[in-house]
């Protein structure tokens, strides 16, 4: 078990390794001067007129003119020592800007998680375990249309109805600028009562449907007859026998979407101009804003891995098949 | 005593399937009754209608009677009662039968924290008496084991403890000798004999393994019982030729096997003998369906010997 867990964690440190290096061959190798894509391309040919003495200056503390296994080991060093660089738009260290915007992603996507977490858990678990019934009937083509409808459409409908015509919530943004205290943080929760609504919504609908099949497909599994068969109450039966089961797959999926809490949401990030993680790699990759793009990509390639490794080892402590399965590597 | 009366299963869906039709049974108190017949005769269904087990499409008719009451008409409380704590269910020892997250001992125990009010604790102490009275060697550790690292044979006989673990008295097994070795078959054969009072009802295609647990048998053909009667009388005086053709093809008799098809589907309209597309003493009056006739007690359905 313990050597499981160990062999799982080098792998994924090893998959991070190659996540960072790809990111460092990428610049170095992507067509025209490397320094263009680290300084911008308008700052570049601004200083290329002005101070080429300058370029000169950050050519060198990018080590552009050492060989590359040079230049590589002293990314290496500015990754360990968290310094990405500084980002094309503001000026400001990229750590700076990820670190806030990451704070605004978190503020969607933590209850987004919890919430669509257990709403989907609970509303699968009842349409699953009556196929068929009114429960089921009603949800899910409820759920299966919110979870195909696009993003954008459902976004902007809202934007429109809830924002727009009625002027219910705001339109854009995440705060005013002005209030204070409480009164900032009831402000806040009313910027984000749209995309948090949206989220949670395509949230519940995903995991509705993972847990409903979960539980639709343990229901008409042997055991639960054997169960059955043992005078057991349908409760019990459910609880014990069937969820248990069920909560398998769910369970890895919930670990994946830990993994992705720092992700955010692109689409909807940018539609109701909320600055995190989503919306700063957009304009990022816009702007050809490199240093920010990179660490938003090597963030969410990290957290993905995360991910990954936990499930596997919550589902070995869950499953005791997994815990005893001969390991393929 | 479990008396069925005339028991037919109907699947209602787009086309309806019957899957048991018309089958009569005593079964005594103490006695063993083993019911054969080959894949799709209806077997498993038959013994899940007694547990009243079957998907909601299935529509039950005829009576179940468990000393005179009739389980078909028992609420889901009665249900509750009866099942696992009066009549119990040994599923097929598949890997599937069994819960693959929760402990052997645990799964054999639970019968008694549901009927006997028993704690978990205690359950899953008694578990380990139920595995070693099956002989399964190591039960302590047996018992914290999940099903996964259970063999075949092991599983199959941790489900017939799981079945007794509650006192029921009636024990339905459905298949308990499928796909294991010699050996293990006679380890199942020894699970059964250790039971003295129990009445057992096993559902095997083994007609060797139900000469050795069995004094009564039933043969199913096409959801129909063909032959009924006492194993001396179906092994060693068997009268439907469906029945003849099967012992013939027992190992012990040289697997004489002339194959001549399957049994019909569901979808063909057989309008006489199921049998008769197979049957080498087929005769003109067979396209019609044979009654069941008596034979000093000893039930048969085929023209040959109604009168
Ligand atoms: N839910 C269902 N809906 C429709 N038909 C069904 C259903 N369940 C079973 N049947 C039909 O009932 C028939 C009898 O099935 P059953 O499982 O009792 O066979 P069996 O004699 O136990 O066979 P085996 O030896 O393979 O276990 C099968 O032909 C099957 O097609
Ligand atoms: S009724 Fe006719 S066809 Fe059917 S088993 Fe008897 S002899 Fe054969
Ligand atoms: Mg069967």
């Amino acid at each position: 078990m313990l050597k499981r867990i160990i062999k799982k964690s080098l792998i994924a440190v090893l998959t991070v390794f190659a996540i960072v290096t790809v990111s460092f061959l990428m610049v170095r190798f992507m067509p025209g001067d490397t320094l263009i894509h680290l300084v911008g391309a308008d700052r570049y040919y601004e200083l290329l007129e002005d101070s080429p003495k300058q370029l000169e200056h950050i050519a060198e503390l990018y080590g552009l003119n050492d060989p590359l296994w040079k230049q590589y080991l002293k990314y290496l060093k500015s990754i360990v020592t968290l310094d990405f660089g500084i980002a094309y738009s503001n000026h400001l260290p990229v750590l700076d800007n990820v670190l806030s915007c990451a704070r605004w992603t978190l503020i969607l996507s933590v209850p987004t998680f919890i919430i669509g977490g257990f709403l989907g858990a609970v509303a699968g678990v009842l349409a699953g375990w009556k196929p068929g019934g009114a429960f089921d009937r009603i949800m899910t083509p409820v759920m299966i249309f919110v979870n195909t409808v696009p993003t954008y459409c459902i976004g902007i409908i809202f934007l429109v109805v809830f924002a727009f015509k009625n002027g219910w919530f705001p339109v854009n943004g995440m705060t005013n600028g002005t209030s204070t205290g409480i009164a900032r943080i009831l402000d806040i929760m009313w910027h984000a009562a749209l995309p948090l609504c949206l989220l949670v919504m395509f949230r519940t609908a995903g995991n509705f449907l993972l847990m409903k099949s979960n539980v639709s497909q343990v229901r008409s599994e042997e055991y639960v007859t054997t169960a059955y068969s043992k005078g057991l109450t349908e409760k019990k039966v459910l609880f014990r026998h069937v969820m248990k089961n069920a909560m398998v797959p769910y369970v890895t999926s919930l670990c994946m979407q830990l993994g992705s809490l720092l992700s955010g949401s692109m689409m909807l990030e940018v539609i109701f101009g909320w600055k995190g993680m989503g919306n700063l790699f957009y304009s990022a990759v816009n702007s050809r804003d490199y240093p920010t793009a990179q660490l938003c990509f090597m963030i969410s390639a990290v957290c993905i891995v995360a991910g990954t490794l936990l499930s596997d080892i919550v589902i070995s402590f869950i499953d005791p098949r997994v815990k005893d399965a001969i390991d393929e590597y | 005593m479990l008396e069925l009366k005339n028991v037919s299963v109907e699947f209602i869906s787009a086309s309806s399937v019957r899957a048991v039709d018309g089958v009569s049974m005593v079964l005594r108190d103490g006695s063993r009754t083993a019911i054969v017949g080959e894949t799709g005769s209806g077997k498993s269904i038959l013994m899940l209608s007694i547990m009243r087990l079957l998907a909601s499409n299935a529509a039950i008719s005829g009576e179940i009677l468990l000393d005179g009451e009739d389980i078909l008409k028992a609420d889901r409380k009665r249900l509750q009662q009866i099942r696992g704590g009066i009549i119990s269910y040994v599923p097929q020892g598949g890997g599937a039968s069994m819960n693959p997250l929760l402990k052997v001992g645990f799964q054999v125990g639970e019968p008694l924290m549901e009927h006997r009010g028993v704690s978990r604790r205690e359950a899953e102490k008694k578990s380990i008496g139920l595995l070693k009275f099956f002989n399964l060697g190591d039960e302590e550790r047996l018992a914290k084991s999940y099903p996964h690292t259970f063999s075949g044979g092991m599983r199959q006989r941790a489900m017939v403890a799981m079945g007794i673990s509650a006192g029921a008295r009636i024990i339905l097994a459905d298949e308990p000798t499928k796909g294991l070795d010699e050996k293990r078959v006679a380890l199942v054969t020894d699970t059964f004999n250790r039971l003295k009072d129990e009445t057992l009802l096993v559902v095997t295609h083994d007609m060797t393994f139900a000469q050795k647990v069995a004094q009564d048998i039933c043969v199913m053909y096409a959801s129909q019982q063909v032959e009924y009667g006492t194993a001396s009388q179906i092994i060693g005086d068997p009268l439907h030729p469906y029945t003849r053709d099967m012992i013939s093809a027992m190992p012990e008799n040289g697997m004489k096997y002339d194959d001549r098809g399957f049994a019909p589907s569901h979808e063909e309209d057989v309008k006489g003998c199921r049998y008769s597309q197979r049957c080498h003493e087929c005769m003109e009056k067979c396209s019609e369906m044979p009654p069941v006739a008596d034979v000093n007690g000893h039930k048969v359905r085929c023209w040959k010997y109604a009168v």
